[in-house]
């Protein structure tokens, strides 16, 4: 039987350990600072991003990767003949999909699944995550796909940015616009759903917020229910120091992951991101 | 003198003589406040109530009396404001039902009225309580009750219900105790009864000249009507100066002084008697308009407006987008800082009030209806301003949901819990449980000695109020906003939010706030510029 192999993209944020243990191919969005592009995650290491962002005049853009770097990516997959499951960030945030889709149909080659996560982040990181498991676990592709398919009703992502200014000026914000509320210090309590970026809550002081995407996540699985958590950052390593410690007394985590917002997703977010998946395992996986 | 029935126009005199008195003493009520706070307003909320009345039923004073108890009813409803107002507009309301299709009234629809506005007021309020107007209400028609077997005479039985009344309202300390504490009576049940001396006297006199008081009113209409008709046809103003003086002196001739004045421009009003009298004109010459009234007294309260630029006001004031969204919110506040707040959160209108200035039912419709919105969420944010918005729905021709924020501070925690994405019944929920986790005080100055709940406040003083209720007094405000903050916590205050009033600096808000800090050092604080009068902090604990 041929061996399952991921492909995913940079804005998984997945730790660098994890994708060489599982041995995931991660295609690089980019980022273009002006005329210099970057690939995403490769070229500049996140400190140096997130000093630039602060700096710089204008925003940086960011771009999907093109169809030939998919099919970059997928060549040496195919010629070992694997099942490739290829799953990216949301289409509504991203054209990343498309260019995935398009090298697909370009490569003919029969066995790409392309899958749209509806999700960025580590929310893409966290689907990635276990199909790899479920992949050790000896798991068929169809298998996969239905894992994934019900992830989205066993997740909850919350995450909260210091400002909604990143967002809004690279509109990735849709419904969110509704929070804007600038003159109180308003935290906007975000969740990713249907795809996009989705308004909780408006929280007041940052502490607070933290405190009510915990509380939001107890409430939601209940008490005591065993969680995987992927937790991140932009650029204020403390505020992942304080969520952790949230997290651990709060909920029941089997397993606490951390990691930091990649430069593409950080372009948008901005470098006070910080937030969190948690999911539960399906009924039937042992 | 005896009267058996009453017309409208005898009605219509009875109020205007009501509202006289009430304007005249709308003052001293205002100080009856069980809190000595500096924005005590029973009473001219009363007579604002009343007088929005007696407007609305001058047109038709010559109807009869079910046509002018209707439009009375009309107009005070509209013109409502705070919850004494509300509740004297309800029994003005139930006087109005029991008159209706009557040419004149007896003693039994006098009777019949008071017992159904009574019952009306009751309807209106949640929870009546005893020891305030209702209290003083409910005798003048027990006492009216017994009357209509006795008597025929309505002056008789008049006098005897007003005697009755204000028993009842010197005993309003004994039924509530806080009112005895602070050695006041209600100020509601003052007004009703200040009232009820109005229409005793102007039943005395039935004669009495109502010029003086009418002029205002009659003022205000030609003002309206001039500009409208300016607009609608787009032409300018032909007399641009709107000029208002009164002239005293001795044997002023007003027929030569009508006559005079008149080739100057249109609009003329002339009323008064020989001694004073109070002139208005639309002229494009106020400076011989005022040499004319000199020739004969001295000149006081002289007012000259340009109209032109009056209009030109109002046109920039109504720019109002039409594009009609599902749900809309209004909001009443106060302060530049509170509105400006407001509005980054999602407001569509301020209706400027709160507790020193109640807003009316009919200011409130008038927001509701110039917000192009299907569906409106209106909060009050005050504790007086509840019922009036509850009128104001009542009136409205779309669906209003009054959320009860009783402080700006509520307010905007109900806005905050807001999320335009959400189905209305989410929205709701989260508003209303949001006003009532959200811990509101405010802190201000006494205006005279007082005690309140055992607390002794002397005149000066600053007062700490924790969700209405006094809970400290002091004269150093740091001391007040700690203990402020201390009654609003429950458990380890999280963030604690200052909005500073108009009266108060930066660097002064600064201050406090940095040396409340050091007492409250596991807090977040959070200054803002609240530009509220009378009180110098609003305060939220969460």
């Amino acid at each position: 039987m041929a061996e399952i192999r991921l492909v995913t993209d940079s804005t998984a944020d997945l730790p660098q350990e994890l994708v060489e243990r599982y041995g995931i191919t991660v295609v690089p969005l980019k980022v273009n600072f002006g005329e210099e592009t970057y690939r995403d995650g490769i070229d500049m290491p996140g400190e140096e991003f997130y000093e630039r962002l602060r700096n710089a005049s204008a925003l940086p853009t960011t771009s999907q990767p093109s169809p030939a770097e998919f099919v970059e990516a997928y060549n040496p997959l195919a010629e070992e003949g694997a099942e490739i499951l290829s799953i990216h960030i949301s289409s509504a945030l991203s054209g990343t999909v498309q260019s995935a889709k398009l090298a697909a149909s370009m490569l003919k080659y029969p066995d790409i699944e392309v899958v749209d996560s509806y999700g960025v982040s580590v929310y893409l990181g966290a689907m990635v995550l276990e199909a790899a498991r479920a992949i050790e676990k000896g798991y068929s592709k169809e298998e996969i796909l239905k894992l994934w398919q019900s992830f989205h009703s066993r997740q909850r992502l919350y995450f909260t940015v210091d400002s909604l200014e990143h967002l809004q000026k690279g509109g990735r914000i849709g419904k969110a616009t509704a929070f804007l509320g600038t003159l109180l210090n308003i935290k906007p309590l975000l969740m990713i759903k249907d795809g996009g970026v989705f308004p909780y809550e408006k929280v007041r002081g940052r502490k607070k917020a933290f405190k009510r995407m915990v509380e939001a996540a107890r409430k939601e699985f209940g008490d005591g229910t065993p969680l995987h958590i992927f937790a991140v950052h932009g650029d204020v390593p403390e505020y992942l120091t304080e969520l952790r410690q949230l997290i651990v007394e709060n909920l029941n985590c089997t397993e606490l992951l951390t990691s930091r917002v990649g430069p593409v997703v950080g372009t948008h977010a901005g470098p006070s991101v910080c937030g969190f998946i948690c999911w539960r395992d399906p009924e039937n996986l042992e | 003198m005896q009267i058996y029935s009453f017309s409208g126009k005898d009605l219509y005199a009875m109020l205007v003589g009501g509202a006289n008195l009430l304007a005249r003493t709308k003052d001293e009520i205002d100080s009856l406040n069980v809190f000595p706070v500096p924005d005590g307003d029973t009473g001219t909320n009363m007579y604002y109530t009343l007088r929005s009345g007696v407007k609305e039923a001058y047109p038709k004073r010559n109807s009869s009396i079910g046509v002018v108890a209707e439009a009375l009813a009309n107009g005070s409803l509209l013109g409502a404001r705070g919850n004494s107002g509300v509740i004297l507009s309800q029994i003005i309301a139930g006087f109005a039902e029991a008159m209706a299709g009557k040419e004149r009234g007896e003693l039994s629809d006098v009777e019949a009225g008071f017992r159904r506005g009574i019952e009306k007021a009751c309807e209106a309020i949640s929870d009546p309580v005893e020891g305030t107007i209702i209290t003083v209400g409910r005798e003048l028609a027990g006492a009216y009750g017994e009357a209509v077997g006795r008597t025929r005479d309505l002056v008789r039985a008049t006098v005897w219900a007003y005697n009755r009344a204000k028993e009842a309202l010197d005993k309003t300390p004994e039924l509530l105790p806080v009112l005895k504490e602070a050695g006041v009576v209600d100020a509601g049940g003052k007004g009703l009864v200040v009232i009820f001396e109005g229409i005793i006297k102007a039943m005395r006199d039935a004669a009495l000249s109502q010029d003086i008081e009418l002029f205002d009113v009659a003022v205000r209409q030609q003002k309206e009507f001039v500009s409208k008709k300016a607009q609608k046809f787009g032409k300018e103003i032909e007399h641009t100066y709107c000029s208002e003086f009164i002239v005293t002196g001795n044997n002023i001739p007003l027929d030569i002084l009508r006559q005079e004045l008149i080739p100057y421009g249109d609009c003329l009003m002339v009323v008064g008697d020989s001694q004073t009298a109070k002139v208005h004109i639309h002229s494009n010459h106020p400076g011989l308009v005022l040499e004319c009234g000199l020739r004969y007294g001295a000149l006081k309260e002289i007012h000259i407006n340009n109209m032109e630029e009056q209009m030109e006001a109002r046109f920039e004031e109504k720019v109002v987008p039409e594009v009609e969204k599902p749900l809309g919110i209004v909001a009443v506040g106060v302060g530049e800082g509170m509105i400006n707040i407001m509005a980054s959160l999602g407001v569509d209108m301020v209706v400027r009030g709160g507790q020193t200035m109640n807003p009316s039912a009919q200011e409130l419709l008038d927001a509701v209806k110039d917000t192009p919105a299907e569906k409106i969420i209106l909060l009050p944010n005050n504790k007086n301003v509840i019922l009036a918005a509850e009128q104001a729905k009542s009136l409205a021709d779309k669906e209003v949901i009054v959320l009860p924020a009783r402080s700006m501070v509520q307010g905007v925690a109900a806005l905050l819990a807001f999320n335009s994405v959400l189905e209305l019944d989410e929205n709701l929920s989260r508003m209303q449980s949001a006003i009532d986790n959200c811990a509101y005080g405010e802190v201000t100055v006494a205006v005279r000695d007082s005690k309140v709940k055992g607390i002794p406040v002397k005149k000066g003083e600053y007062m700490a109020m924790a969700r209405d209720e006094l809970i400290a007094a002091d004269v150093s405000m740091e001391e007040v906003l700690k203990r402020l903050i201390d009654n609003l916590s429950e458990g380890e205050p999280e963030l604690i939010t200052l909005y500073y009033g108009a009266d108060l600096s930066e660097d002064e808000a600064r201050g406090i706030q940095e040396k409340l800090e050091s007492k409250f050092s596991e807090a977040e604080f959070e200054l803002h510029y609240g530009g509220q009068p009378v009180y110098p902090f609003l305060v939220s604990v969460e």
